[in-house]
Formats: C-alpha cells, structure tokens, sequence
C-alpha cells in the first residue's frame, strides 16, 4: 500500500502486516447506493440556478429592497415631474407667445410705411391732446404730462426725423 | 487511491458532481465509501455508526462541493474528504456521549478502562474468514491488532489513516491539520511500539 513510506521500508515485514491487519473492513454492499440516493436532494440542488438557490428569507429581503428601492425611484421622478416639467410649459407657452408678438412688430418696421408711421404719430398725438384738455383746468404741475409733452418735442427735432 | 481506479480524472468527476451530474457523484461516491467506511468503522469498531458517519460525509462532502466557502479542488480532495469524516465521527460520539470516546489529540497519552475496550471493540473487527492454511499469519495479524490497541488514540489515528485509508504522510497531516513533521514522528512512534510488542510477543522465547 505504501511503496514510499519513511517509516517502513518496503521490505520491512511490519509493512505488510499492518497492510494487511488494517485493511479496510468492507462496507454493506448497498451502501453507496443508498448514499447516492440519500444525497439526490442536495445533488438536486446544484443543478438550480445560482439565484434558486438563495434561502427564502434572505430572497424575500432581496425582494424588499428592490421593492423599496423601486418606490424611491418613482418618487423622486414623480417630484421631479411637478416641480420643473408643468411650470417649464406654462412659461414656456406664454413666453413664446410675447416673444413672437415682439418679433412680428420688430419686423414691421422696417418696411412700414410713412404713411403709417404718420398715422401711428398723428393717433398718438390726439391721444397727448386730449390727455392735455382733461387736465387744463389742473395748473398743478403733472410730471407725467410734462414727459408727454417733452418726449413729443423731441419727435420734431431734426436729428430723430427721419 | 479510491477502491478502484477511475476512467475520468478525479478534478473532472469533482467539477460535474459539484454541478449536480448524478453519474459523476455516484462514481465518487462508490470510489470512496470503501475507504471511508473502513476508516471509520476501524476507530469506532460499530458497524452502524460507520454507516451513518459514512453518509454524512458524503451529504457534506455534495454541499460543500464547489461552494466559494466550501472545497475548490486544489488536488487536495481525500485529505478533505477525511478530515470530514474524523470531524463528523468526533462530533457524533461527543453528541452520543458514549463509552467509545472520540479521538482526542489533546490527552493522547492517556489511558483507562473504557479506552481499552473501544479499542479491544475495534481491535476485534475483522472481515475475511481466517484461512486455515494461513494460520500463523492471521496469528500474526491478531497479535498486531492487540498491539495496535494498547497504542494511543492519536497513534492509532495515524495508522489507520495511513494503512487503512491510504493517505500519503502529508495528506495524513492536512486531515488532521497538524505539521507534517508531528505526523511523521509519531507514526515514527507508533511503529516502533509496535515493533517492540510484536517482537515480544512473536519471537520464540528466548
């Protein structure tokens, strides 16, 4: 059995005697078999994937944590959502619509008319005089009639004629 | 050295078992309840304890097998597989608590009544019909296991592992996790005392 050993040498008599004294008592023959069979359970379960092979309890908290993990997830989205998503729409409709009636003027004027830039002067200018003749009897100096009258004078001036 | 040698190398056998291939775990297991049951059954001297330590080793040796915590095969699989079985025979005669004591390391000089007669018990099992034309040698080999028996538990460990299960000096001490060198000195022991009774018992009178 031990053609190597540092204790017996090969040829030592003791050698073989103990090979032969302690030599493995037979087992009943059937016993493999039944420990095969007994062990097809736990055989079984090596087949299982590695997730399958998980305990329920630790499987079940797994399960928690994604669940909640999940629900911070949506929230925080949600939140998001209504914090920036609606109020960005809102200013963004209204804004566009300020925005694209400045245009459109802007764009006009340079191909406007003088005619109806006259116009546009003449309407106004009725609208500083009939300003001014609800106000005559009031000598009390109005600052806001004065800007009228004096933003008007610069109109006349040569420099902002056109 | 399993009871017979196997068609496929023993790392292959031991990566399709530890993926559940039945064929596979059943030749391991039919490989090696030969040696383990004899192991066993030569410390306890009980038939049916031997049966049963043998097959928890085995549903041990099939969880544990390719666990990250449990055996990576490193070519060191027999040494693990018997330190399996000297654990769970330790731990079942401790849970019995019966006369038939486990292998102690620590009081392995020790020696009492009821330690004689484990040891007469495993000393008497035999299995081969004693031949009559081979009288004196199965004499001699009476003798011898009289002899073995008056060694201590850790020496007798030792030879059991060594004649009986068939490990190497150094897989000897991987299963029982002791320095190769302690091993090796009291095997060295053993057999001396061994040798001294033998001669005092075989040697025609002088």
């Amino acid at each position: 059995m031990n053609e190597h050993d540092p204790i017996l040498a090969p040829d030592d008599p003791l050698q073989s005697l103990l090979d032969e004294a302690l030599q493995p008592v037979a087992p009943p023959p059937d016993l493999a078999g039944r420990i095969v069979a007994a062990t097809r359970p736990q055989l079984a379960a090596r087949r299982r994937p590695v997730l399958m092979r998980i305990g329920p309890v630790r499987r079940a908290a797994m399960a928690l944590a994604a669940m909640i993990a999940l629900a911070i997830g949506l929230t925080i989205t949600l939140r998001q959502q209504d914090s920036t998503t609606h109020p960005t729409n809102n200013t963004t409709v209204v804004g566009t619509l300020d925005v694209e009636t400045e245009l459109a003027q802007l764009a006009m004027l340079p191909v406007a008319l003088d005619s109806t830039i006259d116009r546009e002067m003449d309407l106004l200018r009725l609208r500083i005089d009939l300003a001014a003749a609800v106000d005559a009897d009031d000598l009390t100096p109005d600052p806001l009639r004065e800007s009228i009258l004096e933003w008007e004078s610069s109109l006349y001036t040569p420099d902002t004629l056109f | 050295m399993a009871s017979g040698p196997l068609d496929i190398p023993l790392s292959d056998l031991l990566a399709r078992a530890a993926r559940g291939d039945e064929p596979a775990w059943s030749t391991i297991v039919h490989a090696y309840t030969p040696r383990v049951f004899g192991l066993v059954v030569r410390q306890c001297g009980d038939r049916d304890l031997a049966e049963e330590i043998t097959q928890q080793t085995f549903v041990k040796l099939v969880v544990q097998l390719g666990d990250e915590q449990g055996y990576q095969e490193q070519g060191r699989f027999e040494a693990w597989l018997f330190r399996i079985a000297i654990n769970a025979l330790r731990d079942e005669l401790r849970r019995r608590q019966r006369h038939a004591r486990p292998m102690d390391m620590s009081d392995a000089d020790t020696d009492d009544d009821t330690n004689a007669a484990w040891r007469a018990s495993a000393a008497r099992v035999s299995d081969a019909p004693e031949p009559l034309d081979n009288l004196s040698r199965q004499e001699q080999i009476e003798q011898l296991r009289q002899a073995m028996a008056s060694l201590n538990d850790a020496d007798q460990q030792i030879l059991h592992l060594r004649h009986t299960a068939g490990l190497s000096f150094p897989q000897i001490a991987e299963a029982l996790q002791q320095p190769l060198g302690t091993v090796l000195a009291r095997a060295h022991r053993a057999v001396a005392k061994l040798r001294k009774i033998l001669q005092d018992q075989l040697t025609p009178d002088t």
